[in-house]
């Protein structure tokens, strides 16, 4: 039995690496540029320093973001891709020159020519003609544009524009002709030396130790999961601060589910079609099809305040005592508190739980083993619990694998609406603000929960049932 | 079946038990509240991210920061004037004619002798120099400050009385006395450089590109500083986050409140009644995040609440109406210091015309997206600008709802509808094109639908399909950003002082915040002006003169600034502004035994 359990962790090795890979990509690859993220939308003020200045905060941040390393240990492309391209911080500009790539595989001809462009807007903010000049305007119109389009014919009209308003006057033609040529030229050898061969050759490149995801992975796994974007505290101090409310209104939860549920589900089994059965069948139906969002606002609006004359609860959140407050007074406040979002948390679970032990138990009521417990006299109590509930154990037990991670899942719903912001509530807010660190660690943690969760249950089997063994056959 | 009557037994009995108990507690809420009188309790929309001003960068964690911490000046939220805060006045200013930063400006600010710290220190010019130095460090994550700031070169605190210093800036820009005094607080240096990591540091290299550069990789103190500012100590433990205003941060449970109370012996109160910058009332303030429209309303309808801002336009009008509501409640609707419009995006062919771009505006019912999307609350614009605003151009009139005008505008603009099927149509590059656009949506809110909804409609009677296209919200602003969409709604801040055009308006902001291609040689010209003429009467022209030049070109379809709706307790004396949240916290005045035993 110990060799199983310690084959299985060892199993959890790989696949965590493989979810850690999966987390880690698939953030990569969602629309959105964290560095705005992480700016906030207020980002693009920049009242004095104007153009230059917003490029600047934008690289200082995504440096800060840890975003100028490779992402990852190796990069799988094709031989036309640079293994320098992370280096260009701007994440337009970047996404630009893949597509450039893309289209004509010749890396050094795009480099030149991206070089040239920056070099010509350098030249361009140097231009002072003392007047407001239009042509001026339009170039750096077109030239800004310049470092966003990738097809050949949009590119040669933005050209083309410049090239017309240089040659309308002659300071211009004089400060910029140089610097436009080599731009110009750059992009014509683009389109003169198109190597699309390297396209459809395979490389791999070795980017070393220091990139994005070994950072995090590394400090996951030393237990520094990194500091949160948004409010910039450790990620383990926000975690774990969601966590005890969603532990605390989770056990509760779990804990009326179970002790309401089986004696529901198993005298429903026993006195099956009676009264009772029908009844509780009846209204646990309701309660299952009513959807916990509208019975939460439903209960928050009628039972807490005084406008239907029922201010019975409070509102929202925790309660917030004194620290001179008796248990009394404190268990009280808690109990109040807590009513209406564990009710809201319990009824659906219930009613699904119920039904479940139920239809198990009918089975096993109808067992011979049954029967035969019956015929040698044992009482009613001893047959039921003793003989029929153990065996009619096993959909629990499948259900309790999905408890633990569901432990640490909070519901944003019942969060939201009660105002106690625990877990999921912190998780579908750092994946809209793209909080990666956030996301990433509760990730992983409910990912382990989960297998945990698996292994308990296997666990759970064989004391359930001793057909079932891990070990070897003796 | 004995056990299932046990338990239905306990569990009426808890039913009892609660019902008993919360019966008194009604008594209790409507006899005093349950706390004392003069604590506000505050819905915060969002939870606070960090109470370091330099940190932060939400409106949430201003909200309450700026009640911990002082500026130098303040706006005032009637006249929109700054007025004094640690600052006795208005700075001197004076334009700098020769040496390194000729053509730039220097302003020369005092702090009141009576300013000091928690520990009895005097707030001097070099904790302001040290919230710069903060600012300027490129290890902190204060971009957003620095952007605002960057113009600065030096600040030099007189030696003989530190409390007067002078900051040199490079440059004649209007919003540099507003930006100097008003976009940090200043932050005491003897606690949050307790080591004194940047003292020796002269202000002048963090100026100085390639000398802080140099720093930054070198001096190791610059990483060391930046660690110990950013950490989440000084960001949100009570007795870290300490400033010089009146109030001191004593709680912070996540999620669930803020609480800062009242100093009692706090400098200012001996100057509060000649200067309304340093006026404090409430002796303690209760900060809740709560996003649930709902859950807040329960709040505020158990009396849980003092003050909300921002109530749903549809609650709002359903709390009007309400009684025991409006018995405990006074409800606001100032104005607020945002518009909403329309982006035509000009960049694109078919909107590249103004009279096209006329056309639509003349299309859209802008009062029907008023009353059906916003219930009213909202009062027209036709330009950026606040209405109530001395600059505001007041010859400009609202481009009404108008389909035959409209449709003329188009016909002048060449299209017809040569094919007959509703749709105008024009060849472009020897190509027939029917005049059918796409309009952003943000996936998932409803509003955003709505105005979609309502422009579709009233953009058919004129000729115009429109398609609505609804984009994530991240996409949505990445497509907003590189220009690549037709028609979008969107909303900008209004300035209650004054307003810098550069950031919106400018040629150079296209591929960022100008996202309609606005502009020549000319509005930037215009735009460089306004921004370096001090002289009042004339900048008000060029103001005016622009305003107009954007009426003219309709790059925006200007809809309406919507107004708060606010309701604040019966007890305080209320005082609203437009400036967000539309209350000012530390104002809020305790009414009388007299005055609330009338309501």
């Amino acid at each position: 039995m110990l060799k199983y359990i310690f084959k299985r962790l060892l199993i959890f090795i790989p696949t965590l690496i493989v979810i850690s890979f999966l987390a880690f990509g698939l953030s990569k690859m969602t629309p959105g540029d964290p560095v705005y993220a992480m700016l906030g939308e207020t980002s693009e003020i920049s009242s004095a320093g104007g153009y230059a200045h917003s490029q600047q905060v934008y690289e200082e941040t995504a440096e800060m973001l840890g975003l100028h390393k490779p992402v990852f240990y190796v990069t799988l492309s094709s031989s036309a891709f640079p293994d320098t391209l992370h280096r260009i911080l701007q994440r337009d500009h970047r996404k630009n020159l893949v597509k450039l790539i893309q289209q004509y595989g010749n890396w050094p001809q795009i480099d030149h020519y991206y070089q040239a462009l920056q070099d010509f807007q350098a030249s361009f903010y140097e231009v002072d003609l003392g007047v407001p000049s239009n042509e001026l305007t339009k170039v750096g119109v077109n030239l800004r544009r310049l470092f966003t389009v990738y097809e050949p014919k949009v590119i040669q009209s933005r050209l083309d524009t410049i090239e017309q308003n240089i040659q309308q006057e002659r300071v211009l033609l004089a400060e910029l002709g140089p610097g436009f040529k080599t731009v110009k030229d750059a992009f014509q050898d683009i389109l003169r030396k198109p190597t699309r061969w390297k396209l459809y050759l395979p490389d791999i490149k070795w980017n070393g130790w220091d990139n994005q995801y070994h950072n995090w992975f590394a400090g996951f796994v030393r237990g520094d999961f990194g500091i949160s974007y948004k409010d910039k505290r450790p990620v383990s101090d926000s975690i774990w601060e969601a966590l005890q409310k969603t532990l605390l209104l989770n056990v509760l939860a779990l804990f009326f589910t179970y002790l309401l549920s089986i004696p529901l589900g198993v005298f429903s089994a026993i006195y099956r079609d009676s009264l009772f059965d029908r009844t509780t069948t009846l209204i646990l139906f309701i309660l299952y099809s009513l959807p916990s969002f509208w019975i939460g606002t439903m209960l928050v609006v009628f039972l807490t305040t005084p406008e239907y004359g029922m201010n019975w609860f409070p509102s929202s959140g925790l309660p917030h005592l004194p620290s001179d407050a008796s248990f009394i007074q404190r268990f009280w406040a808690m109990a109040t508190h807590l009513t209406l979002p564990v009710f809201c948390l319990t009824y659906g679970s219930l009613a699904f739980l119920s039904r479940q032990i139920r239809s198990s138990m009918l089975n096993v009521l109808q067992e011979d083993f049954v029967r035969t417990a019956y015929a040698k006299g044992l009482r009613p109590q001893r047959v039921i619990w003793k003989h029929a509930f153990r065996n009619a154990l096993f959909p629990l037990i499948t259900l309790f694998a999905t408890i633990f991670p569901s432990l640490l899942a909070g519901s944003v719903v019942i969060e939201v609406i009660f105002n106690i912001f625990g877990m999921g509530k912190l998780t579908v807010d750092a994946i809209f603000d793209k909080n990666w660190p956030i996301v990433y660690t509760v990730l992983m943690l409910s990912a382990i929960m989960t297998m945990l969760g698996i292994l308990v249950a296997d666990l759970l089997y064989a004391w359930a049932d001793p057909r079932v063994t891990y070990g070897k056959k003796r | 079946m004995k056990r299932i009557q046990s338990l239905f037994i306990i569990l009426s009995g808890l039913f009892f038990i609660v019902s008993c108990k919360t019966d008194k507690k009604e008594e209790l809420q409507f006899a005093d509240l349950g706390r004392p009188q003069n604590t506000l309790v505050i819905r915060l929309e969002q939870e606070a991210d960090n109470l370091n001003p330099l940190i932060s960068t939400t409106n949430y964690g201003r909200q309450v920061y700026e009640q911990i911490f002082s500026y130098l000046l303040i706006v005032d939220p009637q006249t929109y004037e700054l007025i004094p805060q640690l600052a006795k006045s208005r700075p001197t200013i004076e334009a700098i004619t020769s040496g390194p930063n000729a053509g730039g400006t220097a302003y020369n600010f005092e702090i009141f002798e009576e300013a000091k710290w928690d520990n009895g220190e005097p707030v001097t010019g070099h904790d302001f120099v040290f919230t710069m130095k903060a600012i300027f460090n490129p290890k902190v994550r204060s971009q957003r400050m620095r952007a605002f700031l960057d113009f600065i070169q030096d600040i030099q605190v007189d030696p003989e009385n530190s409390k007067k210093f002078k900051v040199i800036t490079n440059q004649r820009y209007i919003l540099s006395e507003e930006a100097i005094a008003g976009v940090t607080p200043v932050m005491p240096a003897y606690h949050y450089d307790p080591n004194g990591l940047l003292a020796d540091i002269p202000f002048t290299d963090f100026t100085d590109d390639e000398k802080i550069a140099d720093l930054a990789e070198n001096d190791p103190r610059i990483q060391e500083f930046a660690d110990n500012f950013s950490g989440a100590k000084y960001g949100r433990e009570p007795g870290q986050v300490l400033g010089s205003g009146p109030y001191k941060l004593t709680e912070w449970q996540s999620g669930q409140q803020i609480v800062i109370e009242r100093k009692t012996d706090w400098w200012g109160d001996a100057l509060s009644e000649d200067y309304p910058g340093l006026v404090a009332y409430p002796d303690a303030m209760i900060f809740k995040p709560m996003e649930n429209m709902a859950t807040a309303l329960a709040e505020l309808k158990s009396g849980a609440l003092d003050v909300m801002n921002n109530i749903g336009p549809k609650d709002f009008g359903e709390l009007k109406e309400t009684d025991f509501v409006t018995e405990q409640y006074n409800l606001f609707t100032p104005i607020s210091l945002v518009y909403y419009f329309t982006y035509l995006n000009g960049q694109r062919e078919k909107l590249s015309d103004k009279r096209v771009r006329r056309a639509i505006a003349h299309g859209i019912n802008v009062d029907q997206i008023l009353e059906n999307v916003y219930y009213g609350y909202g009062e027209r614009l036709a330009g950026p600008v606040l209405p109530s605003s001395e600059y505001y151009n007041d010859e400009l009139a609202l481009l009404e709802h108008d389909p035959s005008a409209a449709r003329a505008l188009l016909e002048e603009a060449g299209w017809e509808d040569s094919n007959n099927n509703g749709i105008y149509d024009k060849e472009i590059n020897g190509e027939l094109q029917e005049m059918n656009l796409s309009y952003l949506t943000t996936a998932g809110s409803e509003i955003s639908r709505n105005i979609g909804l309502v422009i579709q409609q009233n953009l058919r009677q004129i000729g115009v399909e429109l398609e609505l296209d609804a984009q994530e919200g991240n996409v949505k602003m990445g497509n907003l950003r590189s220009g690549n969409y037709d028609i979008c709604g969107g909303g900008w801040a209004l300035s209650p002082t004054l307003w810098d055009p550069k950031q919106i308006w400018h040629t150079e902001s296209q591929g960022s915040s100008n996202r309609v291609g606005f502009g020549t040689a000319e509005t930037d010209a215009m735009i460089e002006e306004i921004r370096t003429t001090l002289d009042r009467e004339r900048r008000n022209e060029l103001y005016k003169e622009f305003q107009e030049i954007i009426y003219e070109e309709q790059p925006y379809v200007f809809f309406f600034a919507p107004t708060a709706r606010l309701a604040i307790h019966k007890r305080f004396e209320a005082e609203t502004t437009s400036i967000f949240p539309g209350f000012v916290l530390n104002r809020l005045k305790l009414k009388g035994e007299e005055a609330l035993s009338k309501n």
